[in-house]
């Protein structure tokens, strides 16, 4: 069972600055999803797109557009689930480096704001940490994130704010922050309330309707804003006692 | 790298603070309060002693502005939708003022 | 090597459902901040009349009639203010149970959200109704 469909993507190339949409008709079977008619106009037309594939199961979130206006995995998105003229078109926030490849590196480096690697503590008698069910439930959601910055594509705010952390790094925090082995909590959520954190945030709530793995980014900026002010209370209310410390040590 | 500064912005932190608190009070408060004013004059004849009406009623009026403009304030990034917005608010204002000063107007030359 | 920076468009908030919520949720503020506002003119209104008609008691009838003006409006404007507020509580206990520190499946929030709208609405009959006596 085939089934005719019109594909619009959207292209660009960088030597000459030209940006203009490439119509290619194809005939799809039911199980065909987006990445593979890609691969199909590719190979059978030669048509020479340009995009970024690895895995065709949704788990290393190379493969983000924007299909028909919402940003998805091409690999996790079926052809019969889309509406006839379907429209490719690349991650939006970001660079074009060509077609429908995106240079993420901007939002990628936010996330070493987030400190996103726990620190174990040695002076514990045993060596390993342990974590219990109950403790990885917590952290379960979010640490399923497998940063294919389709959140960020979706965020209004960091399109029209650059500084802005996005929702990709605030969610990242946050699971480190749950995880019971971490020991630089204070810290993380030091640069997470700082100037350019999660206050940019004004819950639009996009980042999560769009997340192929049911993160949750915008729930999560939000804890960590409840988190951030009884943080930012204490911090206030003892900065000597932290000197005084720091000058001990 | 990216700009951020480590180090942890108190007054933002807690302005929003504020913002979350005074938009609660304000969620489960202010329709009730807007109603009741609505049904009955309640201005001219406060039911509570005097100075705790006016107490009371500053305080509402605190919350219920505090939110709206932080609100205001942290969607400035749209100022396009937001100048459309604000056309039509003041053209109803600019409206009711035309109104006033016609009515006034005739008043004065005696047609009314 | 020249880059496409690919930003949103000026209609973006057309675009989605989400997008066009959240500026319904975030403009129930500017009608909250007409209402307000509108009370600082009536209660400044209040307070200017009563001082300078007790000093002034023969005043002339347009600087009355402009002082006065307020009064006409109240309907109005109460209106407007009572259209934001109900749109502000009801988008805002539905952003509510996103901001409890626990992780809490679709349907709990759902359940949460409900329960929120039924203690406002408790809370508000009750209200009213002690409001009410203590006027009559």
């Amino acid at each position: 069972m085939t089934k005719k469909y019109t594909i619009r993507i959207r292209r660009y190339d960088p030597q000459t600055g030209k940006n203009w949409y490439d119509i290619h008709n194809i005939y799809a079977e039911r199980r065909m999803t987006v990445l593979d008619a890609l691969n199909q106009i590719n190979e059978h037309e030669r048509a020479g797109i340009s995009y970024r594939s690895s895995c065709r199961m949704s788990i290393c979130g190379s493969c983000g557009t924007i299909v028909n206006g919402k940003s998805v995995l091409m690999c996790n998105t079926f052809l019969k689930d889309l509406e006839d003229p379907v429209t490719i078109e690349p991650l939006r926030n970001f660079a074009i480096v060509k077609d429908l490849v995106v240079d993420t590196d901007a939002a990628m480096e936010k996330l070493r704001d987030a400190l996103p690697y726990t620190t174990f503590s040695i002076t514990k008698s045993r060596c390993e940490s342990v974590q219990t069910p109950k403790q990885l439930e917590k952290i379960k959601q979010t640490s399923q994130c497998i940063k294919c910055m389709l959140c960020v594509s979706a965020c209004p705010i960091y399109g029209l704010d650059y500084n802005f952390m996005g929702p990709a790094a605030a969610a990242i925090a946050y699971r480190y922050n749950k995880d019971s082995r971490d020991h630089v909590g204070e810290k993380r959520l030091d640069s997470l309330t700082g100037r350019n954190g999660v206050w940019k945030c004004n819950f639009v709530g996009e980042c999560s309707n769009v997340c192929p793995k049911n993160v949750d980014p915008a729930g999560a900026i939000q804890k960590m804003k409840v988190m951030g002010v009884l943080h930012c209370i204490k911090s206030a209310l003892k900065p000597k006692l932290k000197s005084k410390s720091k000058s001990k040590k | 790298m990216s700009g951020n500064i480590n180090k942890p912005d108190i007054i933002k932190s807690l302005k929003w603070g504020a913002f979350s608190v005074t938009a609660t009070f304000c969620a489960f408060v202010l329709p009730v309060f807007i109603f009741t004013l609505l049904s009955t004059p309640v201005v001219f004849n406060p039911p509570l002693p005097d100075w705790i009406f006016i107490i009371v009623f500053l305080g509402v009026l605190f919350c219920a502005f505090y939110h709206s403009i932080y609100r205001i304030y942290a969607s400035d990034h749209d100022l396009q939708l937001k100048s459309k917005f604000l056309f039509w608010i003041g053209s109803i204002i600019a409206g009711i003022s035309v109104i006033e000063i016609l009515h006034f107007i005739l008043l004065k030359i005696g047609v009314l | 090597m020249k880059k496409l920076a690919n930003t949103p468009a000026p209609d973006w908030w057309k675009e989605k459902p989400a997008y066009k919520i959240y500026y319904f949720r975030e403009y129930s503020g500017i009608l909250i901040a007409i209402w307000g506002l509108y009370w600082l003119w009536f209660i400044g209104a209040i307070i200017f009349s009563r001082i300078i008609l007790a000093y002034f008691p023969d005043i002339d009838p347009v600087f009355k009639y402009i002082l006065f003006i307020p009064l006409k409006y109240y309907f109005l404007f109460n209106c407007i203010g009572f259209i934001g507020a109900i749109i502000h509580t009801i988008t805002w206990l539905g952003v509510m149970p996103e901001i409890l520190p626990f992780n809490l499946s679709k349907k709990q929030r759902h359940l949460i959200f409900s329960l929120l709208i039924l203690v406002w609405l408790g809370l508000s009959t009750l209200l009213f109704i002690l409001l009410m006596n203590s006027l009559l």
